[in-house]
């Protein structure tokens, strides 16, 4: 079994984005699209998922209807609203300066202990 | 989805919460089925792998943003209930900030309608007073000056910013139809009620014909002799009275509470036809003006004309009119030194006020005592002490709110007898009413208030030694509190003995 780490404070709410970009999704293949893509690296708790969709609809990032899934039962489905996209693009622009930046912190690390 | 749509359809909106996590459950229940385990397993590993259901719901309660109204609204009611479980306690203290708010309602409804409100004219800020100034005339002393008829002519005449009207003071007999009676006559300017913008309440106004000398005797009624003395009969309109021996036709009747600083006049006749010496004389000042901003004009433009014109009429007619010259202000109501005996008032009642908030302050402290141990449960199911806090306000700004209720209805019944019980006459009481103003203040009294009594209950919530209160409920602290029970006290001997 592997070690699965903890999300960063924060990213989770730019996961859930980049997830929804692609087309809508309800909560329980949202969780299962991040369990997926992240090859079970990440571990995001189940209950934390929730309120963050919450929180994204509440601001707008994220808009809601109730539609039928293939197995004919009711399930919230979420998309991206056009500030959800907006938001998707800032944070991730942001996210990959943020990781350029530790990346070249503990390369100079590295070159200092050799 | 808006605020009021979150509140109003907080049932539903809990129903979509449970049954999309219930989704979520199910769906994953049934995947690690698909994969082979026992269903029963399967289910109570999807919910220890889910977390506490509850736990996640409050965190979704809090993510839609609208949390601390729905707890106001909840508060709201449990401070409702709570009052009516009480009813004593209910009773008393409403009945102490019903009084208190009451009284400061009525005060500030006569400060209101004297000092504060506007004149009852349309555009009231465009409206102007003219009034005659020289070097040695005391206005602090005298009250301000007049304006000579003539000079009145001319300002009249040769201002383009203003639209001038005037009136004379005067009294006279009006002999008939009826006994004959002492009556305030004014001699107004064919335009004083256009620009005052007040219609006439029946008939018609001066024409200029009539508003010169020699034209046909025509007068306008006061609105309170017309109705004292032809008990409102409309075919007055027409009919002949007799005014100090002269007949007049009358041809209008002047609105309700119509009245030039602060009088009611019984009558109305053109200025122009009074010949009198005073009037053909620029020595005696005897015309009052009111004069309306044409538009785009100014005050300061006005005030530049008048100076100007001042200057002229004082190079030209030395005699009468060296060293003076004629000020526009805006118009304000003549309330004379009634200003002053108001603040003393609406202080003396906010004192009362004061006294009403520090019995209730004591009273909900006494009761606050007994709910020790309620708050010791709440703080150890885990509410913070800010939210102890609040739950003490709403209760006690509710209080306020329902005192402040009952108060403006005291003060509707009750600012008729006071007004009526002044000493005195009191200036424009006959406008004096609860509007939405008064509303508004005594609402935000009443909310103030009741943040201020109940602060000493809601910072005493903080909750120490959790478990010994819990434990022993009540008697424990009933000690402590005495004492601030006592601080609140002290004050109330000082404030009494200044009312």
């Amino acid at each position: 079994m592997s070690i699965k780490s903890d999300l960063p404070q924060g990213t989770l709410d730019l996961l859930i984005l980049k997830v929804v970009a692609l087309r809508p999704l309800h909560g329980y293949a949202i969780a299962q699209r991040l369990q997926q893509v992240s090859r079970d690296v990440v571990q995001v708790p189940q209950g934390s998922l929730y309120p963050a969709l919450h929180r994204l609809e509440n601001r707008g990032c994220l808009a809601a209807d109730w539609k039928e899934t293939e197995t004919g039962r009711d399930a919230k489905f979420y998309r991206l609203t056009r500030k959800g996209r907006a938001q998707l693009q800032t944070e991730a622009a942001s996210w990959q300066r943020l990781t350029k930046a530790v990346g070249l912190i503990l390369e100079m690390a590295d070159g200092g202990a050799e | 989805m808006n605020w009021w749509n979150r509140l109003w359809r907080r049932k539903q909106m809990e129903q979509q919460l449970e049954k999309e996590l219930r989704f979520h459950l199910d769906q994953y229940a049934a995947d690690l089925i698909a994969r082979g385990s026992d269903p029963e397993d399967a289910r109570s590993q999807a919910r220890i792998t889910f977390g506490g259901s509850e736990q996640v719901k409050e965190d979704c309660r809090d993510a839609r943003g609208t949390r601390w109204l729905e707890d106001l609204w909840r508060d709201f009611a449990y401070a409702l209930r709570m009052l009516q479980q009480k009813p004593g306690f209910a009773a008393v203290a409403l009945i102490t900030l019903a009084l208190g708010t009451g009284v400061t309602t009525v005060m500030f409804t006569v400060f209101e309608s004297v000092l504060l409100k506007p004149l009852p004219y349309p555009e009231p800020d465009k409206l102007v007073a003219v009034h005659g100034h020289s070097e040695t005339w005391n206005a602090a002393l005298y009250g301000e000056q007049n304006v000579a008829y003539l000079d009145f002519r001319d300002c009249r005449r040769e201002s383009r910013s203003l639209d001038l009207a005037g009136w004379v003071f005067n009294t006279g007999t009006l002999s008939e139809p009826g006994e004959p009676e002492h009556v305030d006559e004014f001699e107004a300017s064919a335009n004083l009620f256009s620009v005052l913008r007040v219609p006439l309440f029946r008939g018609r106004n001066f024409s200029p014909e009539e508003d010169r000398p020699g034209g046909a005797r025509v007068a306008i009624l006061g609105y309170s002799l017309w109705h004292r003395r032809f008990s409102g009969n409309r075919a007055v309109l027409g009919m002949g009275v007799v005014l100090d021996g002269n007949r007049y036709t009358v041809i209008g009747i002047a609105p309700e509470g119509l009245r030039l600083e602060g009088d009611e006049a019984d009558v109305y006749t053109p200025m122009a036809q009074d010949t009198a010496r005073y009037m053909l004389n620029r020595g005696p000042h005897p015309v009052g003006v009111i004069a309306r901003l044409r538009p785009h004009a100014t005050l300061a433009q006005a005030q530049t004309e008048l100076s100007v014109i001042g200057h002229r009429l004082a190079a030209q007619y030395p005699d009468t009119n060296k060293d003076r010259t004629f000020v526009a202000q805006r118009l304000r109501p003549a309330v004379g030194n009634v200003r002053s005996t108001l603040w003393l008032l609406l202080g003396a009642v906010g004192l009362v006020l004061l006294i009403a908030c520090v019995n209730v302050a004591s009273l909900l402290l006494a009761r606050a005592v007994s709910r020790e141990r309620e708050f010791g449960v709440r703080a150890a199911l885990g509410a913070p002490r800010s939210r102890l806090i609040r739950q003490c306000l709403t209760e006690s700004g509710v209080l306020g709110i329902l005192g402040g209720v009952l108060g403006v209805l005291i003060a509707a019944v009750g600012i008729r007898p006071f007004v009526r019980l002044w000493p005195g006459s009191l200036p424009r009481a006959e406008e004096v009413a609860i509007d939405w103003r008064v509303l508004v203040f005594t609402i935000t009294v009443s909310l103030l208030s009741g943040f201020l009594f109940g602060l000493a209950p809601a910072l005493r919530a903080p909750i120490r030694d959790l478990e010994q209160k819990l434990r022993a409920g009540a008697r424990t602290i009933a000690a402590s509190s005495r004492r601030l029970h006592a601080d609140l006290s002290c004050p109330r001997l000082p404030l009494r003995s200044c009312c």
